[in-house]
């Protein structure tokens, strides 16, 4: 019981210390660490409309085609819509049987990676309607650099089923 | 505190933990209270619009001789019109159960939507609805998967459509606690599994496994990075079952390809139309998923509004679907002797013609309302041990509402559904 009640008193005390320390204290300490020279910076994008399934379509066929989409597609894409109860289903299908076809404009693997960041930031304005902030600039490319493994169709499928992407 | 009153009230603490329910964030507990009768419900939606008159009352015959026991030949004046069928089961399915002669859709427009929305929720509308919007009270889908058992994959619960228009809408409401979330999985084959579909979801690139997980972890990423005002909605499945779904959609079309759906029934060429495809569609579902809770309709009788000879070809033709339907949930391991089926169209059909006479001299008839639209039936046919076997009720018994009511009653979860929200009730008559 009496060690109890001490242990209790030199932690007050060391509480209490602390305190008047702080409260003396004139000048912040800065500490430094080594993270690369990015600016961090919280989302600035403002989409807050999400797309409807005619515009989804509509804007996915323009950005990986090059063109406006045909009425026929349009009507068979969003038949296909309709006929299925999961529209995230549909939307992966829609996206990889786009990114399946030749005439699909998606550049080669060695295009890529010859200049990693303007890759991404065509990448970010064609798909995202932005530039990418410096954060995001420097994740992409590190992937880009760092995983020999990855090519341009598999970093549009992830963009195309981001949910950024379903936003405008 | 004495030695024996502490290990009594510590008991007492220990035993009420292990036997208090278990509560999810649905608000639901774990797991039904109610006692399953069977392990699945096949609710066959015998739709279109059909008269009592030519289907239990066989005013033309018997059309329905997988369905309905009866010998009455087909009127000699249509039956130049009637398709070649393969012949019919020895033993009628109400053999294997009841038959409501006298069901009524009592309340409500005598319109497909309506019809088809009161059968599905349980709830007679009383207006016109408006077609692109979604059921205002809760589906038998959402009924079930949340208070059934929330954690239930919706790969048990399919609504699979004739056609378009609202009616793909039905696999969900938009009644607040329910929704999405405890959604169906919905497939309107006969517009999905063609080529015109395949040019736009099929032929599709194929990602590896290690691919998808690359893929995965960088749209995890940026979906990190943004903020949108509008929270993304709820799923209707699991990551881990749309990529079953996706499988299974490309399975159809790999059928397609290899000709499987050129006659899926074993009709003979030229006789498949879309209500014999939409059952060849449910089948591949059950072969696939084995749904606790499957609803499938037909809708090829609703040419009757031109054509009455074509409209009582294709109850045959939907007599016969039916008869398959239920001879392949006996086929399937896991649903044999274990499934209720239940076949009700949504209305009926006016006891007066309309002016069009078709290439036989019969008269058409539409739905506006009358008593003879009111008037269906409902045929439940299941295990010995829980359907009255052979028992036809002739008198005035059974509503539209009452099939939701049934379906939970059957599956257990009806003393979960909330007090007052549905207003019918189970069809005990045709049960043990």
């Amino acid at each position: 019981m009496y060690i109890h009640k001490l242990n209790i008193a030199i932690i007050t005390l060391f509480i209490i210390l602390g305190m008047l320390v702080s409260a003396c204290k004139k000048k912040e300490t800065t500490y430094y660490y080594e993270v690369p020279d990015a600016a961090v910076t919280g989302s600035s994008v403002i989409k807050p409309n999400q797309k409807s399934t005619l515009e989804y379509v509509s804007i996915l066929y323009a950005d990986l085609m090059g063109q406006s989409i045909p009425q026929p597609e349009l009507t068979r894409m969003v038949t296909s819509y309709e006929a299925f109860g999961d529209d995230r289903i549909i939307e992966d299908l829609i996206i990889r049987n786009l990114l399946n076809r030749q005439d699909a404009d998606i550049p080669t693997t060695p295009e890529m990676r010859a200049n990693p960041t303007q890759f991404v930031d065509a990448m970010y304005q064609r798909f995202l309607v932005r530039k990418p902030n410096d954060y995001e600039r420097m994740y992409w490319v590190q992937q880009i650099q760092q995983d020999t493994s990855l090519h341009p169709d598999i970093l549009y499928y992830a963009v195309l089923t981001s949910v950024e992407y379903r936003h405008y | 505190m004495k030695r024996r009153q502490f290990i009594r009230t510590a008991g007492a603490t220990v035993a009420g933990i292990a036997a208090a329910p278990y509560i999810l964030p649905s608000g639901s507990l774990f797991a039904a209270t109610g006692n399953r009768r069977v392990g699945h419900v096949v609710f066959c939606m015998f739709a279109g619009g059909v008269r009592n008159i030519e289907t239990v009352h066989m005013n033309d015959g018997n059309l329905l001789p997988n369905l309905i026991t009866g010998a009455g030949g087909i009127s000699p004046d249509i039956l130049g019109g009637m398709t070649a069928l393969p012949a019919a089961a020895a033993q009628s399915l109400q053999t294997f159960g009841t038959v409501f002669k006298e069901f009524r859709y009592a309340q409500g427009p005598t319109g497909h939507f309506n019809g088809h929305t009161t059968a599905i929720t349980g709830q007679y509308t009383q207006v016109d609805l408006n077609l692109r919007e979604r059921p205002e009270k809760p589906t038998v889908f959402e009924l079930y998967r949340k208070h059934n058992n929330p954690a239930t994959s919706a790969l048990n619960a399919w609504w699979v459509s004739n056609g378009l228009g609202p009616y793909p809408s039905l696999n969900y409401s938009n009644y607040p606690g329910y929704g999405i979330g405890f959604g169906a999985n919905m497939i309107a084959a006969n517009s999905l599994v063609n080529a015109d579909a395949y040019s736009v979801i099929g032929n599709t690139k194929n990602f590896t496994d290690p691919q998808l997980a690359k893929a995965a972890a960088l749209r995890d990423f940026l979906d990190q990075q943004f903020k949108t005002l509008t929270p993304d909605s709820a799923r209707l499945n699991t990551a881990l079952d749309e990529t079953r779904l996706k499988l299974f959609i490309n399975s159809l079309y790999t059928k397609a390809f290899s000709g499987q759906f050129n006659d899926p029934l074993q009709t003979g060429p030229g006789v498949m139309n879309g209500d014999l495809y939409n059952i060849a569609f449910a089948e591949e579902v059950i072969t696939e998923f084995k749904p606790e809770l499957l609803v499938v309709n037909l809708q090829g009788v609703d040419v009757c509004h031109s054509n009455f000879t074509e409209y009582c070809d294709n109850i045959r033709k939907s007599d016969y679907a039916v008869r398959h339907l239920w001879d392949k949930i006996q086929a399937t391991p896991g649903m044999a002797n274990d499934t209720v089926l239940i076949v009700a169209p949504e209305h009926g059909r006016n006891y007066d013609p309309n002016t069009l006479i078709d290439p036989y001299g019969r008269r058409a008839f539409d739905h506006t309302g009358d008593a003879s639209s009111r008037e269906i039936f409902c045929l439940i046919a299941g295990p010995t041990s829980v359907v009255k076997q052979n028992q036809l009720i002739s008198t005035n018994m059974g509503e539209s509402i009452d099939i939701v009511p049934t379906i939970a009653w059957l599956l257990g979860f009806d003393s979960a559904i909330p007090s007052g929200l549905l207003p019918g009730s189970p069809l005990t008559a045709a049960f043990n």
